[in-house]
């Protein structure tokens, strides 16, 4: 399945989720921002589209605020 | 239950002043219990030594009246004379204005020659105080009057029960006294035997009470022949029976007595006759409720002024909490903002350091990527067609890897900057720490 790309207020958020999925056993690789989503931070995830909803559950638990997800 | 900081110190405060309060008046209580009960034994001996006092003067008043009876003119021309008619009309006359139950006049063999109450005269005294009287002594003490010496002096309706239906008493307690007559050459020539019977005789009783305060009484066979002590009906108590343990007290006794439906702490004390005998029983007492009363009152004053002193203390001290709690939540915000600040820099190193490794990892790929092309474009025993096919498919391979080292770098230029801000910050927190520890350590100790 394709990733989707999560982004997050901020570079520490999106540090922040990096650390929370990896500790979550949820694969997230760090990516520049991607040119068409509007975000305020520089820096994003992708994840694989086959776990997204655990990435966002893992998020939700571990009180990180997500800006969006892009498909 | 989770309490909020704010709420345990002021539950603290309050319990406190609770305890403090309750402890005080514990103490308060126990202390007035000891020093009232002290205070009452105090008084109702006081009161009690008192009322045998006036006993005393009242026997002393007796043996007075008597002893000038004995020695009046006229008493003693018409005991001289045996003139009953006129030392009767006499004897009324003084036993009248001094108040003496009875006054008889013997002669010196003991016979009555005549009497205040005017009884029959001729009858043979019994009475041994005569007898001592004749022999030149001068008796005066408490007696029993027995029933029929009651009656020859008509004394009988003094001392009948006033309560329907009740016997009452067979014999009288008196004053008495027993004073000889004598003639100029100093002769006796007869007696004179006055008393006041103290059935139902209130003067002394009512003379007590209004200089000693308390309840003063009378016990005589039992029963209450003379009291202060008032029924709920607000009559005066008398011929009533008493504890049995008080009808024959036969040395003082100080303790709680219940009388006309009313709790006392009492004194008795025997009454003596001339030969040490106990044939009566003084009672005073002092209402129990007068100290009980006192202590209740002092109690509630203690607990009234000690929640006026809780709601003075809160007043003083919520807003000492309340500032403080102020303070402590606003240290608490501030650690807790440093906190997440060195955290995302903890959390970035890490981040940091995967990211690197995962950077290392794709570049040493595409190392191995490129050593394969320069492999393939070297001539193989396969052909020279499969060679083109495999270098490109190689070179593709490459050229998307490297597309990702290249995000992976600007990530971690990103990365870079980031943790450098963070790291800057962090220096800015951990002197908020700083801070906060000496604001917090002020806090405790009140230092500066």
């Amino acid at each position: 399945m394709a990733d989707v790309i999560l982004f997050f207020g901020s570079n520490a958020d999106t540090m922040i989720a990096t650390k929370a999925l990896k500790d979550g056993g949820v694969a997230a690789k760090m990516i520049p921002k991607p040119a068409h989503v509007d975000a305020p931070a520089n820096l994003a995830l992708s994840v694989d589209g086959a776990v997204e909803s655990t990435a966002v559950a893992v998020l939700a638990s571990a009180n990180v605020r997500l800006g969006g997800v892009v498909k | 239950m989770k309490l909020g900081l704010r709420t345990k110190i002021i539950g603290t405060l309050v319990i406190a002043m609770i305890i403090s309060t309750a402890i005080s008046a514990i103490a308060a209580r126990q202390t007035m219990a000891t020093d009232l009960n002290r205070l009452a034994a105090e008084q109702v001996t006081s009161g009690s030594t008192g009322f045998a006092g006036y006993w005393d003067a009242k026997r002393d008043a007796v043996k007075l009246l008597v002893t000038q009876a004995a020695i009046d003119d006229a008493v003693r021309r018409d005991t001289v004379a045996h003139d009953g008619a006129k030392l009767s009309e006499t004897l009324a006359g003084i036993a009248h204005q001094s108040g003496l139950s009875f006054l008889t006049v013997a002669d010196a063999h003991g016979t009555v020659i005549a009497r205040a109450n005017g009884g029959r005269p001729g009858a043979k005294l019994s009475s041994p105080f005569v007898a001592r009287a004749l022999d030149g002594e001068t008796v005066s003490t408490a007696a029993v009057l027995k029933h029929d010496e009651l009656t020859a002096e008509q004394l009988v309706p003094q001392i009948e029960s006033t309560t329907s239906g009740k016997q009452g008493v067979d014999d009288g307690l008196a004053v008495v006294s027993a004073t000889p007559i004598s003639d100029e050459n100093e002769r006796t020539i007869g007696v004179a035997y006055g008393g006041i019977v103290m059935n139902h005789y209130y003067d002394v009783v009512d003379e007590a009470t209004h200089a000693l305060g308390g309840k003063t009484a009378v016990f005589f066979e039992g029963e209450v022949i003379s009291s202060t002590i008032t029924r709920p009906d607000l009559t005066r108590l008398v011929d009533e029976n008493v504890a049995p343990a008080l009808g024959s007290v036969s040395q003082t006794w100080t303790g709680l007595d219940t009388e006309g439906g009313r709790e006392y702490i009492a004194r008795v004390q025997p009454v003596l006759d001339d030969r040490n005998n106990v044939i009566a029983e003084q009672w005073f007492g002092v209402p129990l409720a007068t100290f009980t009363e006192i202590q209740s009152h002092t109690l509630i004053s203690l607990l009234l002024w000690g929640v006026v002193g809780i709601l003075i203390g809160l007043a003083i001290g919520i807003p000492v909490v309340e500032r403080l709690s102020r303070q402590l939540i606003a240290r608490s915000r501030q650690v807790r903002a440093s906190a997440k600040e060195l955290a995302v820099v903890i959390v970035g190193s890490e981040v940091s350091g995967d990211h690197v490794a995962q950077t290392r990892a794709a570049v040493e790929r595409e190392g191995q990527l490129l050593a394969r092309a320069v492999a393939d474009a070297a001539p193989t025993a396969q052909g020279a067609v499969a060679t083109q096919r495999n270098l490109a498919e190689t070179l593709a391979e490459a050229t998307a890897l490297n597309g990702e080292i290249l995000g992976d770098v600007i990530v971690i230029d990103t990365l870079a900057s980031e943790m450098a801000a963070r790291t800057a910050h962090a220096v800015t927190r951990v002197n908020e720490l700083n801070e906060v520890a000496a604001g917090l350590d002020q806090l405790v100790t009140g230092s500066m």
